[in-house]
């Protein structure tokens, strides 16, 4: 995972720790980053799934 | 021949001495996260691992040990770190282990494609007298990429063993773990310029403890800095903490900026000459390129004018003309009009026998005519337009610039160019940007900027709308930016004088300015698309059913009736009432309020300004409100939304007063 505004690198777990005093943070969908607070949502798993399934094509592959 | 260095006298002279140690000789690696240094460590170890908790922290380090020609090594992974002024917890862990563990070699991490970003770590480590077998890793991806390195050229200048790797397959750590083998230390005359810091490091030399293994004239800079954790670990008398700082005030006096930018600056431009040798003339070309534009987008003169071809052409073209316009004229209009509003109509006409249940279906505020007209017939189109412009400035890297243009004038407003990052993020949702002020480092720029975003932003599907309202319009745009404008400098400055408290220091890295991926601008704008719908469609559902509740109850008609005077006051048709009890469920749902009644003809284009200054300084949406006062208190939350309700009507009252008493003509 990539920071869009600073450009940090971090993993979804180290995101949540980023916002674990939010009283929202069970049901929020969005990612903080630990550096500089920026927030963007979740690449949804649809959006994953679909994004996979074109790499493996590309790659002359389907992925099942 | 493996030779240790005697930390005592590298102190003291910044050069490398050399002894001989007999006890396990220790390697550290160091990097920024993600750069494979776990793949490095696992390569060198195999699966002997430790890991533990560093003492006092939840920061995890890895440690383990490995042989080569029966040479025994202890090696320790740590934590990632951008540079050796810690800000993180995780950065201060990888310091210390540095500064207390006094590592026989530290192993520098990169990833060799972003050499750029990273070279400035390994320079600091030079200037800490550390010695040092830099580690260019992920070569494979380097070479996909346009970028060349000459690792000849680079080991001339760092005057350091340089090795490349890939991590993931092994491939260079047979290399590395000669370099290890042979590593011999050497006097490395590399320095950092810092101009007139030079005098200030000097001085500081005497006053600084020898003992420490970081070189004095690492520890200076980082005493420039202001890094108390330093201060506290290497001044030990308070005659000597007077004199630093002096020393350091003194030197502050010849900058207007904080010493901590002075010094990074200097440092990436030291990076930014030895790359120009190193990189080869192609990609220099090309980086120069992606510097002018980098440096020009930053100017607090040539940046501003970039800033308005952006939102003139991102904003007002794209998002207002196209999006709010063309595409909500064609599903308002064609879509819902004539397709999907008569076939519910027919359909709930035929199911339910009672009208006032009709109501609550597709009557004037439905559900389907009204809550679902507002969220795929006018927000979601306006949206979808935003979040793409939003992914394509988000993946160029202009955000980081952008919030060093404004930092000057935010400074003056009591806020700092961080303050960007709730204020952008306002533009897609003020409760969520409401939220992020807490990462302001003050309070008092905290309660500014959420005063700002409860008054002064409106989100993006609100700014949408309120576009389309003004098509065609354009002195009447003017006039509502203009004040906008005003009203956020203003409060801006007011509150600032109110809140008093020191000027805010403002620091980012900024990433390289790139041309935006079309995939990942795809996936950003889907991303949001998704998690905007999930957080709208549920409000705009419920605010219709509370409105038909409120119909059936009357108390919708009592609230509209109270609401009479005040759009009086503003020279407003009473119908104007509902577009800000819609408002105060969801911005945008008021702004789509305003949207339907401009159609009916019932409001001219004064009128129009009128309302949507009263409706874009109105109070927040009721989860905004909500989570202004958890975040900043029930006092202060409720005295914020007291201020913005008379602040909203009596601003657009003056404002009507003024055009109406001036006769112009809009």
């Amino acid at each position: 995972m990539k920071c869009s505004l600073c450009g940090y690198e971090f993993d979804i777990s180290e995101s949540s720790s980023a916002c674990s005093s939010c009283p929202m943070n069970k049901s929020c969908t969005l990612l903080r980053c630990p550096n500089c607070g920026y927030e963007f949502p979740k690449e949804p798993e649809w959006l994953e799934k679909l994004t996979k399934l074109f790499k493996g094509k590309k790659n002359g592959r389907i992925n099942s | 021949m493996f030779i240790v260095k005697n930390k005592e006298t590298d102190n003291l002279s910044d050069s490398h001495g050399a002894q001989k140690k007999t006890q396990l000789k220790k390697i550290v690696l160091v990097g920024n996260p993600n750069v494979g240094k776990s793949a490095i460590f696992n390569c060198l170890t195999g699966s002997y691992t430790v890991v533990s908790n560093y003492p006092g922290t939840t920061v995890e380090v890895y440690r383990g040990k490995f042989k080569i020609d029966n040479q025994n090594f202890e090696i320790v992974d740590t934590p990632g770190m951008y540079a050796l002024t810690s800000m993180t917890e995780e950065e201060k862990v990888a310091r210390n282990i540095l500064l207390e563990e006094k590592p026989d070699i530290v192993i520098h991490v990169i990833d060799a494609k972003n050499i750029e970003r990273m070279l400035s770590l390994t320079l600091q480590l030079i200037e800490a007298g550390q010695s040092i077998i830099l580690v260019l890793n992920m070569i494979d991806e380097l070479e996909k990429s346009d970028i060349k390195i000459n690792i000849n050229a680079l080991k001339s200048e760092l005057k350091i063993p340089i090795i490349e790797t890939i991590g993931t397959s092994g491939k260079g750590i047979k290399e590395l773990k000669t370099a290890i083998i042979d590593y011999k230390i050497k006097t490395n005359n590399f320095i950092i310029n810092y101009d007139k810091l030079e005098i200030a490091l000097s001085r500081l030399k005497s006053s600084i403890n020898i003992g420490q293994n970081f070189s004095t004239r690492s520890i200076g800079a980082l005493i420039l800095m202001e890094d108390e954790d330093i201060i506290d670990k290497t001044i030990d008398s308070e005659s000597d903490k007077q004199i630093i700082n002096n020393i350091i005030t003194e030197a502050k006096s010849d900058y207007n900026e904080p010493l901590n930018y002075i010094i990074t600056l200097k440092r990436m431009e030291t990076v930014k000459k030895i790359l120009k040798y190193v990189l080869e003339p192609n990609y220099s070309v090309k980086l120069s390129i992606r510097n002018f534009l980098s440096k020009i987008t930053m100017h607090p003169v040539y940046g501003v004018p970039i800033l308005f071809i952006i939102l003139y052409f991102g904003l007002y073209k794209f998002v207002g003309v196209f999006g709010a316009g063309t595409l909500v004229d064609f599903l308002e209009n064609t879509v819902f009009d004539k397709y999907i509003n008569p076939f519910f109509i027919k359909l709930f006409d035929i199911l339910i026998p009672w009208a006032f249940l009709q109501d609550l279906f597709t009557g004037e505020y439905g559900i389907f005519t009204l809550g679902l007209r507002y969220s795929f017939g006018i927000i979601l189109p306006i949206v979808t337009v935003f979040f793409f412009v939003f992914a394509v400035i988000e993946d160029s890297g202009y955000l980081p610039r952008l919030a060093m243009l404004v930092d000057n004038l935010f400074k003056k407003i009591g806020l700092s160019g961080r303050a960007v990052i709730p204020m952008v993020l306002g533009l897609g949702c003020d409760t969520m940007a409401t939220m992020v002020t807490r990462t302001l480092p003050t309070k008092r720029e905290r309660i500014i900027s959420t005063i700002l975003l409860s008054l002064a932003i409106p989100c993006s599907a609100q700014l949408g709308v309120i576009l389309a309202i003004f098509e065609g319009k354009n002195s009447a745009l003017l006039v509502w930016a203009i004040v906008m404008g005003l009203v956020f400098l203003l409060i801006g400055y007011l509150t600032s004088k109110l809140f008093p408290g020191e000027k805010p220091v403002f620091y980012m890295e900024i990433p390289p300015l790139r041309l935006p991926k079309i995939s990942n601008v795809i996936v950003k704008t889907l991303s949001r698309i998704n998690w905007y719908l999930k957080e709208i469609l549920p409000v705009f559902l419920i605010a219709s059913v509370l409105i038909w509740l409120g119909q059936v109850s009357r108390i919708f008609d009592m609230l509209l009736f109270i609401l009479k005077f005040p759009m009086k006051w503003l020279g407003l048709p009473e119908e104007a009432g509902k577009v800000f009890l819609f408002g105060f469920f969801r911005r945008d749902y008021g702004a789509a309020g305003l949207y339907d009644l401009k159609k009916t003809g019932l409001i001219d284009t004064t009128q129009i300004v009128v309302a949507s200054i009263a409706l874009t300084l109105f109070l927040p949406c009721v989860a905004q409100f909500l989570i202004t006062i958890k975040e900043r208190g029930i006092k202060t939350g409720i005295g914020i939304s007291i201020f913005i309700l008379f602040f909203s009507f009596i601003t657009a009252f003056a404002v009507n007063f003024i055009i109406r008493s001036m006769g112009v003509n809009l």
